[in-house]
């Protein structure tokens, strides 16, 4: 066998002897950086789009847009006369894991279990419902709603309406 | 090999076969610069020595020398890889005679055993031809992948691993290639009327 290998027909040699190394399959390794630079751009630039998304609230069940009265009638309750506690329902969609906080009161989460219960705040993300409690709330004063400590929305007392109002920033 | 590139080759191996019938010894040093770099491949991977091989190189040279004229070969790198194959093996086998490292039965070749004929002679040049006339009308009938691994593999006697890294293929794809091809060739053998046990 090993005699008639060698004397195998002159172009069948010559073909296989004069195979040029071939690129094609095997990835090189500048395709593999390209490749990797895309995918990181890719999720970096997911990563920055969905965290530069704004947080939305949401006072019973109604966007905030500007600013809202909080009625008697809204699930969001304010009871001025006797200095009674002042009572909101906010629901809250974020898109990155912050920190919900307020000036005063107390928060407690509805729902939304996903969220940490820091002591004088909440860290989560995702929608989250919470209920913000002030217990004697002064019409000269405003109360803040903080997201990573920065004002988020604010309760004030409105004198011409005579209604407690929540604004968005 | 596409065709532009096998006119060139073609054309330069006309002219240093030209400078062979010219005794012109310029046309050792061409050969040596076309197919330098092939002949000692071949002759490396048969004798696994640096010094065996360049030997080797230099009596491929000498024996193209003596025999080209009268001999005008086709095709010259076919010529000068069959001479470089010959003359290694018959120094392995004087290796083996002095019982020297390298041992012929480590060859590509022998894995051709399961696919050799029985019914012929080893001495026999007519049986020989007639076996390598048949090898090579079914490698014409084989893709042509397959039958270069084959080639590269029980010709040149390169290593898996070279033969994949030529050709782009993973050594798994390579090994493969060959188990079927040899499949093959012992269907196509044993359908010519070979005899294999």
């Amino acid at each position: 066998m090993e005699k008639a290998i060698g004397n195998l027909s002159d172009d069948l040699i010559a073909d296989a002897a004069n195979l040029k190394k071939r690129k094609g399959k095997i990835i090189s390794f500048y395709t593999i950086s390209a490749l990797a630079a895309c995918l990181v751009a890719v999720i970096a630039l997911t990563f920055i789009l969905s965290g530069s998304k704004k947080p939305t609230l949401l006072v019973n069940g109604e966007p905030l847009e500007g600013s809202l009265a909080i009625t008697e009638n809204a699930t969001a309750n304010v009871r001025t006369a006797d200095v009674l506690p002042l009572t909101i329902t906010l629901e809250i969609e974020l898109h990155k894991k912050s920190e919900i906080s307020v000036s005063e009161g107390n928060l407690s989460v509805l729902s939304g279990e996903a969220y940490e219960d820091k002591g004088l705040s909440f860290e989560g993300n995702g929608t989250v419902k919470l209920l913000w409690n002030i217990d004697a709330p002064e019409e000269g004063k405003s109360y803040t709603l903080f997201i990573n400590e920065e004002t988020y929305a604010t309760v004030s007392y409105n004198q011409g309406r005579n209604v407690w109002m929540i604004s968005g920033q | 090999m596409n065709g532009f590139l096998r006119k060139e080759f073609l054309v330069r191996e006309s002219e240093i076969l030209d400078l062979y019938f010219e005794r012109n010894e310029k046309a050792i040093s061409e050969t040596a610069s076309l197919y330098g770099d092939a002949v000692m491949k071949i002759s490396r991977n048969i004798l696994k020595d640096e010094s065996d091989s360049e030997e080797n190189e230099n009596d491929t040279y000498v024996s193209l020398w003596n025999s080209i004229p009268p001999q005008r070969p086709q095709s010259l790198i076919a010529y000068i890889s069959k001479t470089a194959r010959n003359l290694a093996l018959n120094k392995l086998d004087k290796r083996n005679t002095l019982k020297r490292s390298a041992h012929k039965d480590a060859l590509s070749i022998h894995e051709l055993d399961e696919c050799t004929p029985s019914n012929l002679s080893v001495e026999n040049d007519a049986d020989s031809k007639l076996l390598s006339e048949t090898i090579s009308k079914f490698l014409r009938g084989e893709k042509e992948d397959a039958r270069n691994i084959f080639i590269r593999r029980y010709f040149f006697c390169d290593s898996v691993k070279d033969i994949a890294e030529l050709l782009s293929l993973s050594e798994s794809k390579v090994k493969s290639s060959l188990m079927r091809t040899r499949g093959r060739l012992k269907d196509h053998l044993l359908k010519e009327g070979f005899i294999i046990e």
